[in-house]
Formats: structure tokens, sequence, C-alpha cells
């Protein structure tokens, strides 16, 4: 019953869209990672509001199941994205609005939360000693941040890094709920015309596995070149 | 000590489940090939396809096809039938495999379903192809939705097939359409047609939308059908259910004959689906 012909084709058929599907994560990485330095820095320096607010935001999101949080922002971004617009007086219609936008915003935010406990993590695995150095050789506190700290708490972060993208590329799956299509999203369309179900989930299962196996080693790879050894 | 117990209580636990796994398979064949005379067949059906097939508050799997599969169980002695509400793909890839012996989710005939498993020559109901527009819409046919706004379509299932068929028979005709996976509920599908957000939506009539634009008053309407498909259930493939392919089919082919299956489609779809054969 399992087609090897079928299952090639499906293959190279879902590894058409891999470029985009990475391209999909790789924004939401990016995005979830800057959001989350802005909360991790709140945290750390205990910004006195904002502190309060980030651990809602956090608890919210890491208590939302991703699937659930897309639906909702389903409903609700394209509200909200018009009530936005409507108050700066511009005429636009968020009926519009690209699923793609909906997706990457959504998974962005839920990332973030987790990303920004990397981040104060490896923050806090910086020795204390090295800022104290710094600090006697006169740094100013942007530049003890800039050269001293981020570069080596960005050497902690790496795995758990390569870690958050895997995750990133897996979530994409969900887009095709709201129409993005991403490599699972083509393994359902390429098996729904021929019903071959089986070898569909099989490559694109293949396909995750080599995506995950080639981040793996390269970000040790990576982490092995910068660590200090 | 408290290690070891540990460690004692995750094997259990990984070996009961590895038991497990392979229990269920050998109790079907147990079951199949025992002396008792009835045979037990497993069907998988749909778990949130709201009135053709779903779990309600009692864990209980009810709708169109499951109350059929029940009549069934009544009219074929030789035959009992358990039923498993589960995701759509989840049932074809679990009776291509052999988990399950049968699907009643409402699937039409294809030749690629054909090769994988066994269908019945009676079928089990119709499948309606309905395209839903607002009510002052204008729009009367399937012809009139080029350059209109279509509903996401879900590549599983008879609706995109249907709609690209047309699209290569009428090729003068262009419609524009992105493809989407089969989660959007349809009260909320319905409701974008009402608000203008997409101007058609096409859609099986059977997931309860006379009931659903009645009890919301959606300036909603439903066209006729653009597609009657008879509907079928598929037979996992195996030389011994050659057998309960026969009897499948001498009980659809009584029940029909005694009105059962207009009942039931009154019953759960508010109309008889076999009234525009």
């Amino acid at each position: 019953m399992f087609d090897l012909a079928a299952s090639y084709e499906m293959f190279l058929g879902i590894l058409g869209v891999l470029p985009e599907t990475l391209l999909i994560a790789i924004t939401i990485l990016v995005l979830s990672t800057l959001l989350g330095v802005v909360l991790a820095l709140i945290q750390q320096y205990k910004i006195p509001v904002l502190v309060q607010l980030t651990k809602l935001f956090k608890l919210f999101l890491r208590g939302t199941p991703m699937v659930v949080f897309l639906y909702l922002m389903y409903y609700a971004l394209p509200a909200i994205g018009q009530f936005i617009v409507t108050l700066l007086g511009i005429d636009y219609n968020m009926n519009n609005m690209s699923p793609l936008v909906i997706l990457i915003v959504t998974v962005s935010l839920t990332l973030s939360a987790f990303q920004s406990e990397i981040i104060r993590g490896s923050f806090l695995a910086v020795d204390p000693g090295q800022i104290e150095a710094a600090q006697s050789l006169g740094y100013s506190f942007s530049q003890t941040f800039t050269r001293i700290v981020a570069p080596q708490a960005f050497v902690h972060a790496i795995p758990d890094f390569a870690n958050s993208f895997t995750v990133a590329i897996k979530a994409t799956s969900l887009g095709f709920l709201i129409t993005v299509i991403d490599i699972f999203a083509q393994a359902k369309i390429m098996a729904a015309q021929n019903f071959r179900f089986v070898e569909a989930f099989m490559m694109v299962a293949l396909i995750y596995w080599g995506i995950g196996i080639l981040i793996t080693k390269f970000s040790d790879r990576y982490e092995n070149d910068v660590r200090i050894k | 000590m408290k290690k070891k117990s540990i460690l004692v209580a995750a094997s259990v636990l990984g070996l009961s489940l590895l038991t497990a796994c392979n229990s269920t398979d050998n109790k079907s064949q147990a079951e199949s090939t025992g002396d008792s005379g009835v045979r037990t067949i497993k069907v998988a059906t749909g778990h949130t396809s709201k009135p053709l097939s779903w779990v309600d508050e009692n864990d209980e799997v009810t709708g169109y096809e499951p109350e059929l599969i029940k009549e069934l169980d009544k009219v074929l002695e030789d035959y009992e039938f358990e039923l498993f509400g589960v995701e759509d793909s989840a049932g074809e890839t679990g009776v291509a495999t052999g988990k399950y012996d049968m699907l009643a989710g409402g699937l039409g005939f294809t030749e690629e379903r054909a090769e994988q498993y066994i269908i019945p020559s009676e079928s089990s109901g119709r499948a309606l192809i309905k395209i839903y527009v607002a009510e002052d819409s204008g729009i009367e046919g399937i012809q009139d939705l080029v350059g209109k706004k279509i509903s996401p379509l879900s590549p599983a299932g008879a609706t995109y097939k249907t709609v690209k068929d047309w699209e290569e028979e009428n090729p003068e005709f262009k419609l524009e359409y992105d493809l989407a996976d089969v989660g959007i509920p349809i009260a909320d599908r319905l409701k974008e047609v009402a608000t203008g957000k997409y101007d058609a939506l096409f859609y099986p009539s059977s997931y309860g939308q006379i009931e659903i634009i009645e009890d919301q008053k959606l300036p909603v309407v439903g066209l006729d059908p653009v597609k009657i498909i008879p509907t079928f259930f598929m037979i996992h493939k195996s030389e011994e259910n050659e057998e309960l392919k026969q009897a499948i089919d001498e009980g659809l082919k009584e029940l029909a004959e005694a009105g059962v299956l207009s009942e039931l489609s009154t019953e759960f779809y508010a109309e008889d689906v076999f009234q525009y054969d």
C-alpha cells in the first residue's frame, strides 16, 4: 500500500514550499527574539508597571495553546486593526488583512514569552565578575551591555534559540487553518489529490527530521566556534 | 529507592503503552476470526462534523452516519459495529492501515479511493455541494462567481474537487479562491458571507446550515446543489472484508427501501437529500 513513486513526487512537491516555510519561521524567530529581549530587559531591570504587565502578558501567552490563540487572532486582529485605522482616519477595510500577517503575529507573540525566559536565563548566566571587571575598567552601562553581557549571553542562548527555531517551523503548520501554505499544508493538499495520506505524512515527517538535524548540527558547530574554550 | 520505583513505574507505563498498541490489533483479529459468528467492526467517523457525525455531551457518537451504522447493526445479525469519533484524516489513514475496519465519513467514490479501500455498491447518503450567498447578492449560480471573493476551500473532500472539475469543464470562467484546512466552523464561514468578507461559500450541505441560518437569522441563502454526490462507507481492503461489503450492501438496500435513509436525512439535515436524485 506504500507507493514509492507517489512518495518521491510528494517529497519534491513538499520541498518546493520549504523555502517559504523557512522564511516565515525566520521572520517569527527574529520578531519573537526582539520582543523577547524587550520583555527580558523589563523584567531584568524591574521597570515599574511594565514589569507587572509583562508578567501578565507572559502568563496569558504561556497558558494559551497556539491553535486557540490563532483562532482568537483570526477574529480579533482584523477587528483591532480596523479600530486603529478608523482612529487614525484611514479608509481601509481590514477584512483584507493577510492571513500570513495574522499567523506571524500570533506565533511571534506566543514564542516571545518563551524567548524572553531564554534570554533572561542567559543574561543571568553571565559571570557577575565580568560585569564588575568592566565597571572597574570604566565601561559605561551601555558599553558593558553591548560589549560584555550581550555577546556572552548570546552564546549561552544558542542551543535554546535553535530549539525555538524548530518550534517556529512546526508552528507554521497551524497557518493552514487560515490559508497559509507551509510544508505540512502542502503535504495535505497533495495527499488530498490522490488520497495517499500515509505517504504524504511520511514524506513531510522526513523533511521535518532533516531540518531538525541540520539545525541542531549547525547550532552545535556555531556554538563550539564562538564559545571561548 | 525512590529512583528505582520511578524507573519501574516508567517502564511499566512504557510497556503497557506498547502492548496497548499491539493488543488492539490482536483483539480485532481475534474478534474477526472468533467462533461466536458475530464479528465486531470498528467504524471510524468524524467527531466534530455535526450533523454528519459528532460526539455529543454524553461522549456518544451520533449524527446521520453513526445513526445509520446503528440501524445497520440492528439489520445485520452477523455483525456488531463499534463507533470511534476521530479526525477526518486520522480516519482515512486508519482505514488504509487497518486500524479501523470501516470509515463512515460521507465520502464520495473516486478511483483513488477504490484502489485503497473496498467501496460498497450501495451508497449510504448524498453529499450536496451548495453555494451559500448573501440574500441580496443576485448570485444565482456558479457562473456568477467570476471576480467574486470565494471563501477558502479545503483540499480534502469533494467540494474542492467539484469546483476544480467545473473549472476544467468551463475554462472560460476563472474562479479565484485560496485553500485552507478544515477548522474555521461553518457557522463562522456563513457569518463571513453575511458580513461581506466573502461573497460566496462552497460547502457540502450536510453541516446543519439550514439550522444555523435560521437560529442566527443570517441573511444567507443556499442555492440549488451544484453537485449531487452519492456517498459511501470505505472498508479496509482485505479478503475477509469482501463478505462485510456484501452484508453492508444488503443492509443499506433494505434500509433505503424501508425509507429509513430519508427519515435519518430529514432528522439530521432538515431536508431529504435523496429528493434531488
